[in-house]
């Protein structure tokens, strides 16, 4: 195929992945000349930088495509694009407090949320495995990292050698699967692969269904799916409270992302080939996710768990390999990283007495005290939970409705009971937040205007959603539709 | 012509129940007066729907119908008609009474409670009004979250317990309806797909839907529906829910929440599935007359008096589901008047138990015994809602149970004598237990220097009697808005029943 590489529009193509890493080079080299401890000012920084790049983005490139051998910028990057740039602003704008009070070094986290996020980036636009693993590395070195970064707790520790060690077999897997493809079709390019299994169809031997099966696994591994899921506790619980609403929502979005688009592009003929594996797995996943989640003792886990659990709600999505599937992920997803974000933010407020405990007796009363915050909580929460008028609602519906849609009305059932039996630990927050006395010896808490900014903003968006999806709805359809196919 | 008064009252209690927040905790009297007044206003505009409803017409009336979702076929539509209409004036009428019943008595996250009960006000009206289902749906769920907040934050002892059984045993019936709801919209709602409950109707009564699909779907709507009525064996939430909420939850709990599966049967699960309402017919019967005697039975057994009461709901309840699937003028018309004249009586009963407690902190009926005596207005006013709930002719619901007595008799005398069972228990257990709290002598000390009502409390109490024995000594101004809606239901039925003879 047509392999020869225009520099020019290489360029092109990774134009706001390229300006996302200089501003974050720039902000190292700016960093050197602000006094220590200035929080604000960096997150000030970091925000008006992203939003620049978000300028960039909806502005200057204005949705312009372009498609070269290694990476497309299409309607479906820009879309993820945009949505991890408004992930990593919100991380901004509600951690402020966390690291006022934990005095984790915010140069260094920052940096490091930069670089993961191009590394997302730089994943959904790859059009070629190998890119695509690249961004991947990136992106989960990064990550490694930022799960570590409480150094002086154990818990931390633990959980970033755990995400480390597993991580990195599964990054093995992955490799080991793309080595395989590579041995049998000689290309990792998505369009190239599909070529070649449309050539060979009905011959496709053992060696590319291990191939396959391995980058399933390595993705699997991403999506934190049952039986894969052993580190995404442990991590999520280890890591700074802001960086596990982080992690909840870029790298899964990015492994979605990407996943969805190797379906379309390279494996569109195959696909049904992994109904049976996905569903099952899905299953699973919604279920362990769910039953583990009730048991928990600690908010934090919780939203661990159930973040398992949504990763089984979109793997339903997944078997229903249809456009609409894959667009009511891409909204769950904008949606679920919203919710998780606020989510994770009020934990963290919450819990201000020893880092770690997150038991939901610190809830205990708060919407006596502060009836605001637990305002947010239980609107999180009830989106969480899936309960019109909220966004969580019209997204989970959105699922059901193309689960139903592809006639699999087992997994639609299993989903609508287990997204009932969630309801229970979800609304346990609630119950502690406003059913249960406010306890004698009360500490404040800590906030500031740019988390309730945060919190307002991530709150309007999951109401507007709930209330008026047509514009997300056209939005996805066309970033679905639209991811450029080797033209 | 374009009119919004059905979309305005929906929204005036939403954007009240938002003003709320608004409002700085501290001006109680302010939150409290604001809301009153909000509920009042729109009890003022659906008087619009009694004057402007049109009696002798067969379709929907107050349509507004605008694209709301397009990509999904779904529609903002809105609309009421005889079997509604009512519905929706009982609501907006109990919500300003419940709103001044709860002037004194909660006194803690006050604006919560405002805001619960506005949010709960509008979405109730959202959904008797609703004729998209989709819409309907989301009306349907979004009552949860302010009920499960009205019994968990102010209710009693065992409220936690009460709320989240309340809220799981609904929101699972209610999962399941909504996978039927989108078979239905995947497989029978023709083309283009559409969530428009009219047109839905039409395209199924053209080509209806195969024998097999229409048991299934109408299990999973009927179950959800069941769950809220409740009808016996899914009652169980219903005693814990009530004798934990506060009053004013408890009166809109058994005065409109109930009616939302009465309504929801007779609006879409016995119109979209007529085979399967034949099917099941007979079962539904059983079940409303096992409900109808084993919730008198319990009642009679109860010594709290809110409990007792909740179980005659289930009781009352039998009957109205009962009147429906008799499927002939009577029954039907009765079972819809009967669920107003539940929501009345036993609103009243709910909040006059709330009276008594709020002065004792007990409702044990053995903490009582001759109050009659001290609080002669009260008893006076306990006792005729009593009557008005065991079907005393001149009160509301006589007319009722006669005319489902009536629908019933025209099919089977013998479901007629069973039914006939549950009124006489209802004498029974509601007569013994006034004789107990309200006659012979004193024996507790604390009765002796009990006060009576006070003018709030009258306010709440005395619209609701006015109704009563308005319905029991002129009923036909309801009877004829529900009339025309009866028939052309059971028209529109009669005509399927034919056809399915063609049907294989």
């Amino acid at each position: 195929m047509n392999s020869t590489i225009d520099i020019l529009d290489q360029v092109n193509a990774n134009l706001p992945t390229i300006i996302l890493l200089s501003f974050a080079l720039l902000m190292l080299l700016i960093d050197l000349f602000l006094p220590k401890r200035n929080h604000l000012f960096r997150s000030l920084l970091a925000i008006g930088s992203l939003c620049i790049v978000y300028l960039v983005v909806k502005l200057l490139l204005q949705e312009k495509t372009v498609y070269t051998y290694f990476f497309s910028l299409d309607s479906f990057s820009y879309f993820f694009h945009i949505l991890f740039i408004t992930v990593l602003v919100f991380t901004f704008l509600l951690s402020g407090p966390y690291f006022e009070r934990t005095k984790i070094k915010f140069p260094e986290t920052s940096l490091l949320l930069f670089f993961s996020t191009a590394g997302a980036m730089i994943m959904i636009s790859a059009n070629d495995l190998i890119v695509m693993f690249l961004g991947l590395e990136l992106m989960s070195i990064c990550l490694y990292v930022l799960a570590g970064m409480l150094r002086k707790r154990v818990q931390s520790n633990e959980g970033a050698l755990k995400y480390f060690l597993l991580g990195a077999f599964s990054s093995g897997f992955l490799l080991y699967g793309i080595t395989l493809f590579y041995g049998i079709t000689g290309s990792t390019n998505y369009s190239e692969v599909n070529q070649w299994i449309s050539q060979t169809s009905n011959k496709l031997s053992l060696t590319f269904w291990i191939g396959a099966g391995l980058i399933l696994i390595g993705f699997f591994f991403k999506f934190a799916s049952v039986p894969f899921h052993f580190w995404s506790p442990d991590a999520y619980e280890g890591a700074p409270t802001p960086i596990t609403a982080f992690f909840s929502a870029t790298p899964k979005a990015a492994a979605f992302g990407t996943f969805i688009k190797i379906l379309i592009v390279a494996f569109p003929l195959v696909v049904s080939d992994f109904e049976l594996i996905l569903k099952i797995i899905a299953i699973a996943t919604m279920g362990i996710g769910n039953f583990v989640a009730l048991q928990q003792k600690s908010v934090k886990r919780m939203l661990a768990y159930s973040s398992i659990s949504h990763a089984g709600y979109l793997m339903v999505a997944l078997v229903v390999k249809s456009n609409l599937g894959y667009s009511s992920i891409l909204l769950y997803l904008i949606v679920y990283s919203v919710t998780n974000l606020g989510a994770f933010t009020i934990a963290y407020l919450v819990n201000r007495k020893n880092e770690g405990s997150y038991s939901y007796e610190d809830y205990n009363g708060l919407a006596t005290k502060y009836p605001v915050l637990a305002m947010f909580m239980a609107l999180f929460m009830i989106s969480l939970a899936g309960i019109p008028p909220t966004g969580g609602f019209f997204v989970k519906y959105y699922i059901f409705y193309s689960a139903l849609k592809a006639d699999q009305l087992l997994l639609a059932i299993l989903m609508a009971l287990f997204s009932a039996i969630s309801v229970y630990y979800y609304l346990k927050v609630i119950v502690h937040m406003y059913m249960k006395p406010l306890p004698d010896s009360y500490e404040t808490i800590k906030s500031d205007t740019h988390v309730t900014m945060g919190l307002i903003f991530s709150s309007l968006i999951i109401i507007i959603i709930g209330v008026a999806p047509s514009f997300w709805l056209t939005l996805t359809n066309r970033s679905v539709s639209n991811i450029l196919i080797n033209p | 012509m374009a009119h919004f008064t059905l979309t305005s009252i929906i929204f005036l209690p939403l954007l009240g129940s938002f003003i709320i927040l608004l409002i700085p905790r501290k001006f109680e009297d302010t939150l409290r007066g604001l809301s009153l007044l909000l509920s009042t206003i729109t009890f003022g505009l659906s008087l619009s729907l009694w004057f402007g409803f049109d009696k002798s017409n067969t379709l929907f009336q107050f349509i507004e119908r605008y694209s709301w979702i397009s990509e999904l076929g779904i529609y903002y539509y809105l609309g009421v008609d005889g079997f509604s209409v009512l519905l929706v004036l009982l609501t907006t009428f109990l919500t300003p009474i419940c709103i001044l019943i709860s002037w004194d008595t909660i006194t803690h996250k006050i604006k919560e409670y405002y805001f619960s009960f506005l949010f709960l006000e509008a979405a109730m009206v959202g959904v008797f009004v609703a004729l998209d289902v989709f819409l309907f749906y989301v009306f349907w769920e979004a009552i949860l979250i302010p009920m499960y907040f009205l019994i968990g934050i102010w209710g009693g002892k065992n409220r936690l317990y009460a709320s989240i059984k309340f809220f799981l045993y609904t929101l699972v019936g209610s999962l399941l309806m909504l996978i039927g709801i989108l078979y239905l919209y995947f497989q029978h709602s023709g083309t283009p797909l559409t969530f428009d409950l009219v047109t839905i109707i039409q395209n199924v009564s053209n080509t209806p839907i195969p024998y097999k699909n229409q048991i299934w779907l109408f299990l999973a709507f009927a179950i959800a529906f069941a769950i809220k009525v409740p009808l016996f064996p899914f009652h169980t939430w219903l005693p814990d829910a009530h004798t934990e909420a506060p009053t004013a939850g408890s009166i809109i709990l058994a005065g409109v929440l109930l009616k939302m599966g009465t309504y929801g049967f007779l609006r879409f699960a016995m119109p979209l599935f007529p085979f399967a309402v034949d099917f099941f017919t007979p079962l539904l019967i059983l079940l409303s007359i096992i409900g109808i005697i084993y919730g008198a039975l319990v009642a009679m057994v109860q010594t709290d008096v809110k409990r007792l009461v909740a179980y005659s709901s289930v009781s009352h309840l039998g009957f109205v589901v009962l009147g429906m699937f008799m499927l002939n003028h009577q029954g039907v018309t009765g079972s819809v008047l009967q669920m107003i004249n539940h929501g009345l009586s036993t609103g009243a009963l709910f909040l006059l138990v709330g009276v008594i407690y709020d002065r004792r902190h007990t409702r044990e009926i053995n903490a009582f015994g001759g109050i009659a005596a001290t609080m002669p207005v009260y008893t006076t006013i306990f006792l005729i809602v009593t009557l008005s709930s065991i079907g005393l002719p001149m009160l509301n619901g006589f007319v009722g149970e006669f005319l489902i007595l009536l629908g019933t008799a025209k099919n089977n005398w013998v479901w007629t004598a069973w039914a006939a069972t549950g009124i006489i228990l209802s004498a029974v257990y509601l007569l013994w237990m006034v004789q107990r709290v309200f006659f012979g002598p004193i024996v507790h000390e604390e009765n002796q220097n009990l006060t009576d009502m006070n003018w709030k409390e009258l306010a709440a109490v005395i619209p609701i009697l006015i109704v009563i024995i308005w319905i029991g000594i002129y009923p036909s101004p309801f009877l004829e808005m529900i009339e025309t809606t009866t028939d052309t239901f059971l028209k529109s039925r009669s005509i399927l029943t034919i056809s399915s003879v063609q049907f294989p």
